[in-house]
């Protein structure tokens, strides 16, 4: 009896222990949330874009506070494969850094402005974080405002033009030779330069200047003919189409080109938001964009900025994410499928507030999330939150 | 998983009890003080000692030294309880059994931050004080060896353990010290309580050793024992330690832990055959 006993118990710790095993282990450079942390009393830190290196860390563009000058400093963080601090360059005599932080081979770019000219220059970025020398972009462009990657592996820049009051979309090639340009007029009599100014002094004003790359030409949110307005464009001396927005109290916050004449889109009307994760846009004509209101989402933080793009899931399947704050200042991304169909939400944060800067998808099937948070309720400094491919499918299925 | 496993232990000792009773006394009359078998109660508190074989942190220092971010833990610091039953077969000196227990194990760390600036005035430092519980389900096989064969027997034991955690919680206090008026302006600012146990994994084993003594009082065997436990896997869940964002403002994460412990019991054991003033075992 005593030996049946001893064996059952042996076999009932035997069972528990292989119950208890995961079967999904997830890897330390797979998820992790890591706050930067300066002992600096007076450090600011204002993240723009995040890109992954390739031996799995990440490299971060972010603004910082530059003497003598109302503009923001840059600063260049590289992280390391479990999202720890390694190293940082302080890029000096240039100001405002703008994204996306984007990637050419092992290279990354990025634009931003000579401190005394505000002419617009393009900066490399190697694996270790290091910056080249800038190169001032030919075409005496001013005032940089977003940027991305087109489908050649050149750069999409959106810029202000304040002698002629135009927003300019440029082409420029990685050794900054301007490809091609087009401007357009912001409205007779209009003048946005104080707005421009105060967008790039202030982080807190953000108006959501983006740029991108579409089945037909390009797209740019920026001030035209007199509002803040989702322009298509093939380089042409008018837009293509135009969706028009209110000034600036209406409008488009991200876009994000699906395919053919499919958007994802994340809009604003006054203090509400609301969001049409697949949607047809006309790339030709006038719309406006309150005709793509469908509902608030009350959730969604007025004026919060936004980051839409898609990712490829182990199983072939394409997803949306759509990236922005909540009012409860955290950051939430939402997941469709490219039917529109909400397959999921995440939080980042939960006590703290938590900003959102940028999303990426990463090489491992995860998303890198950076944006800021305050550490002891006062110190605003940058987090790093990498999400596992685990967690996501956990989430969409 | 551990219904089953509670129910099967307690199919066991039905059967052990059944069989015990079955033999009639008179075939082991004579060997009633050698050979019996004990059902009792089993009580105590315990010492947690916390071996840390990787630290990890949310906060990533920048411009100061990182180890300044590890958790310094307070071992042997807060004391916990366990309380069960108590099955022992006790055969000339020689004991062994199992002791299925509610166990409550208590341990605290601590976290300091400080900022400085240019001016001075410019420094603000805060302390992190985490207390953190956890309940297991205690499942510990023994064995014992009477030193002496005198009315005080001191023993030896060794044994394994088992347990299944089935609750975890931390309370955090926040205090912070601000230098902003000149002088230091201490204030304790928060305390919450916050569930953990999905940051832990959902089981723990071990080995044990220790010491104790028994003596019988009636037909009552009392025994005090002190016992070291030190176990083996790691207590942290790998997969969970940057998904539970609660703390995450001030880098909370868990540290890759070892449990190791300190326990003291008391346990009043009954015989389990011939309960009788007859049989006295004095």
């Amino acid at each position: 009896m005593k030996n049946i006993s001893l064996l059952s118990l042996l076999a009932i710790v035997l069972i528990s222990v292989s119950s208890c095993k995961d079967e999904d282990v997830v890897m330390a450079t797979e998820s992790y949330l890591r706050i930067l942390d300066d002992q600096d009393y007076n450090a600011a830190f204002n993240p723009i874009s995040i890109q992954e290196t390739s031996t799995g860390g990440s490299i971060i563009l972010s603004g910082t506070d530059a003497p003598n000058t109302d503009f923001e400093g840059i600063n260049i963080i590289r992280l390391d494969s479990l999202g720890a601090y390694a190293s940082e360059f302080e890029l000096t005599g240039y100001v405002t850094p703008v994204g996306d932080l984007m990637r050419v081979d092992s290279a990354f770019y990025f634009f931003c402005m000579e401190e005394g000219t505000l002419f617009v220059n393009l900066v490399a970025v190697d694996a270790s974080g290091a910056a080249s020398t800038p190169v001032r972009v030919s075409g005496g462009l001013r005032y940089p405002l977003a940027a991305s990657i087109n489908s050649d592996n050149n750069f999409v820049l959106l810029s202000y033009d304040p002698v002629n009051q135009r927003s300019v979309i440029s082409i420029v090639e990685p050794d900054g030779t301007l490809f091609t340009s087009a401007g357009y007029s912001i409205g007779a009599g209009a003048d946005r330069e104080p707005d421009i100014l105060e967008h790039m002094v202030n982080p807190s004003v953000n108006y959501p200047f983006l740029v991108g790359q579409d089945a037909g030409g390009y797209f740019f949110n920026g001030f035209y003919n007199h509002t803040l307005s989702l322009a298509f464009t093939s380089f042409g001396s008018d837009p293509t189409g135009v969706m028009q927005g209110q000034q600036t109290i209406a409008g488009v916050r991200a876009v994000k080109h699906i395919s053919g004449s499919e958007y994802a889109m994340l809009g604003f009307q006054y203090d509400q938001n609301f969001v049409q994760p697949i949607t047809t846009l006309s790339t030709s004509g006038l719309s406006s964009s309150v005709n793509f209101f469908n509902r608030s989402i009350p959730e969604i933080r007025p004026n919060a900025p936004a980051k839409i793009i898609t990712m490829d899931r182990p199983s072939g399947e394409q997803i949306i994410v759509i990236a922005t704050e909540t009012e409860g200042r955290q950051g939430i991304l939402y997941f469709y499928d490219t039917t529109g169909g909400l397959l999921g939400t995440h939080y980042v944060g939960y006590l703290n507030p938590f900003t959102l800067a940028d999303v990426i998808a990463t090489e491992d099937g995860g998303l890198l999330v950076t944006g800021t948070t305050f550490v002891a309720s006062r110190f605003e400094r940058i987090y790093v939150s990498k999400i596992p491919s685990l967690t996501i499918d956990e989430l969409i299925n | 998983m551990k219904r089953i496993a509670v129910m099967m232990l307690l199919a066991i000792s039905v059967l052990s009890i059944s069989e015990v009773k079955a033999q009639g006394y008179k075939k082991y009359l004579k060997e009633y003080l050698n050979t019996q078998w004990f059902l009792g109660v089993k009580f105590g508190s315990n010492l947690q000692q916390i071996s840390v074989t990787d630290r990890f942190t949310g906060l990533s220092a920048i411009n100061y030294d990182a180890t300044t971010l590890d958790k310094t833990y307070d071992d042997f610091s807060l004391a916990g309880v366990q309380a069960g039953i108590d099955i022992t077969f006790y055969h000339k000196g020689i004991s062994m059994g199992i002791q299925p227990n509610f166990r409550q194990i208590r341990f605290s760390y601590s976290n300091n931050l400080a900022w400085e600036g240019e001016g001075v005035n410019d420094r603000f430092e805060t302390q992190y004080d985490q207390d953190e519980r956890i309940d297991f389900i205690d499942v510990p096989v023994f064995i014992k060896y009477d030193i002496t064969q005198t009315v005080i027997r001191p023993y030896v034991m060794g044994g394994a353990y088992f347990s299944f955690l089935t609750n975890a919680e931390k309370t955090v206090k926040v205090s912070e010290t601000d230098f902003a008026s000149g002088t230091a302006q201490t204030l304790e600012v928060a305390e919450t309580t916050l569930g953990i146990s999905d940051r832990y994994n959902s089981y723990d084993f071990g080995i044990m050793g220790g010491i104790g003594a028994s003596s019988d009082f009636g037909n009552i065997r009392v025994v005090l024992e002190a016992a070291y436990r030190f176990g083996f896997p790691n207590m942290s869940d790998e997969n969970k330690r940057f998904s539970d964002l609660q703390l995450a403002g001030i880098g909370d994460v868990n540290d890759d832990i070892k449990l190791r412990s300190l326990n003291f019991n008391l346990a009043l054991l009954f015989p389990l055959r011939f309960i009788s003033s007859e049989f006295n075992s004095n």
